[in-house]
């Protein structure tokens, strides 16, 4: 689905404040899956999302989308309705009258008719958790900070995109908020089949969703696997600036404290599991 | 649609010219500025440009960057400059279909269009090497002599610093909000000049939105911190003038007087 050659990307070139954000990126990622992309602040995450739908453009190697080339301009049009960015705190985008005709906008952009604009805004309103009649008549100004982010995330639900990409999209929530929106959007992914690429440093989040990760060190891809290979070599992963999830960061403690325990537990009940198979007697 | 880079950047560095006292810098600039609207002979255009262009050097800017600040004026300069040559009476030296091009019309253009560009020039040089706290610092102190007259020289002082220090902040936030938007199908470069207008409300809504957001949020964080205004504020850098600032300041009253001379001998 996307594939990303040799990218480098150069941030104001040629100029005392020139930097190198990304530096020979390789990755593949194939339909339906869910990646996470993790790495903590500057390493480059945000910047990667930004060149799968050809919002920047690489400075040198190339993104494949579809196998349509994000630099070619004739594509453009395309490249917006495949992939669906989300961006950080998309609630400060909104800017309609109605949160109706604020989720319709991408809809509307991409020319369909009146039926099926209502029918993908409904969908979508109903997939964030948000009640149709309520709030299709509501300013979205006055709805709460969750509220204004999921009538966001529902925007670019409603253009329903083959691959989403959301870049922190529970940043600011509460738990409940935080797990109800990410329960929401691992739902859309199983049932339309859609890529999802999630921007994150929570490691939480990246365990419980994901199906593979890759993480972004300084610009350049560090480590790359599913969450239980990532996190089942827990050495350098605090020096990079990432936090265990409690379940492996409880059995690496214990291995550290010399205990012949696996380290890729993902959910409180592998590691209760794990955590007894040491224990005399088996309890 | 903005590289990075914005009008009035600041570009830290350690040179003689950075260092100078940020009063130094501010009345030398409106001393050119005045010198650069006096010049009226070949001799003062080349002194001065050659002044402006040292000066730039010394201050280690690559000379890439002066043209980068001048692109945003180009249309302007321009219109100025075609304006002057085929709109001014006088000997014809080349005729293009209706218009005339006339020789004063020529020298008239000339001499418009380098002072609009050695104008913007020294502005990006004053803010190319004055931190934005530094420059306001400087421009209190010298509106401070007013304050007798009612003039609020700290107040004034602290709107630009704030009015500085967010330009590149709603800069990068129209940025966000225009990839987000784009990202939606929003289209900003296509339609008639109604389908423009319309296209732009989608960046601006939410551009004012935030800004109204942000004044809020830094007046409150300014009230909690008990912010007053100016009296019986300290400062971090007291400023100070040194030998090089009286340097320059004499350097710039000399040539400015040359400048006056020579415009009083009619150059």
């Amino acid at each position: 689905m996307i594939t990303v050659n040799n990218l480098t990307h150069i941030y104001a070139p040629g100029t005392p404040l020139e930097t190198i954000s990304l530096r020979n990126i390789n990755l593949q990622i194939s339909r339906g899956e869910f990646v996470a992309l993790a790495g903590p602040t500057g390493s480059g995450k945000s910047t990667l999302a930004q060149h799968f739908n050809g919002l920047l453009l690489p400075s040198a190697g190339c993104v494949l989308v579809n196998g349509m080339d994000t630099r070619d301009k004739k594509k453009r049009r395309e490249l917006w309705r495949t992939v669906g960015l989300v961006f950080q705190y998309p609630e400060q985008q909104l800017f309609e009258e109605n949160v109706f005709a604020e989720v319709a906008f991408g809809p509307r952009n991409m020319g369909l008719d009146r039926r099926e604009v209502e029918r993908r805004v409904r969908r979508a309103l109903e997939m964030t958790g948000l009640e149709y009649d309520t709030v299709k008549s509501m300013s979205p100004f006055m709805l709460s900070g969750g509220q204004q982010r999921r009538v966001a995330l529902a925007g670019i639900l409603a253009v329903e995109p083959p691959v989403l990409v959301l870049d922190e999209p529970a940043a600011g929530l509460d738990p409940a908020g935080r797990r109800h929106l990410l329960e929401q959007i691992k739902a859309w992914q199983l049932s339309r089949g859609t890529t999802v690429i999630l921007i994150t440093h929570n490691m939480e989040d990246a365990a419980r969703y994901a199906d593979r990760m890759v993480v972004l060190l300084k610009g350049e891809k560090w480590r790359e696997g599913t969450p239980r290979q990532i996190f089942g070599q827990p050495e350098g992963l605090h020096e990079a600036g990432l936090d265990l999830p409690l379940p492996a960061g409880v059995m690496f403690g214990l291995k550290e404290k010399g205990l012949a325990v696996r380290c890729d537990t993902l959910t409180l009940d592998e590691a209760e599991q794990e955590i007894k198979t040491v224990l005399p007697g088996g309890k | 649609m903005f590289d990075g880079l914005t009008i009035g950047q600041f570009i830290p560095g350690d040179s003689l010219i950075h260092r100078l006292d940020p009063r130094t810098k501010i009345v030398t600039t409106i001393l050119l500025v005045a010198a650069v609207m006096l010049a009226g002979s070949w001799p003062a255009y080349l002194v001065l440009s050659i002044l402006l262009l040292a000066v730039f050097t010394l201050a280690g800017i690559p000379p890439g960057m002066l043209w980068q600040n001048l692109r945003p004026f180009w249309f302007i300069l321009g219109i100025t400059f075609l304006l002057q040559i085929f709109f001014t009476p006088g000997e014809v030296v080349f005729t293009a279909g209706p218009l005339h091009v006339t020789r004063p019309g020529l020298a008239l253009g000339g001499q418009i269009l380098w002072r609009l560009t050695v104008l913007i020039l020294a502005g990006f040089l004053l803010t190319a090497t004055t931190s934005p706290l530094k420059l306001t610092a400087g421009l209190e102190c010298l509106l401070a002599p007013g304050k007798r007259f009612g003039v609020p020289a700290h107040e004034l002082a602290m709107m630009m610093t704030i009015a500085l220090r967010f330009i590149p902040t709603l800069f990068s936030e129209a940025q966000t909000i225009m990839k987000a938007q784009q990202s939606r199908g929003a289209d900003f470069m296509q339609g008639g000049l109604w389908g423009r207008v319309r296209g732009i409300v989608p960046l601006l809504l939410p551009l004012f939105a935030g800004a109204f957001r942000r004044a809020e949020d830094l007046a409150t964080a300014m009230e909690s911190r008990c912010y007053r205004g100016g009296a019986g504020r300290t400062r971090m850098e007291e400023l100070s003038l040194r030998g090089i600032d009286f340097g320059a300041l004499i350097l710039c009253v000399a040539l400015f007087s040359l400048i006056l001379g020579l415009r009083w001998r009619g150059w």
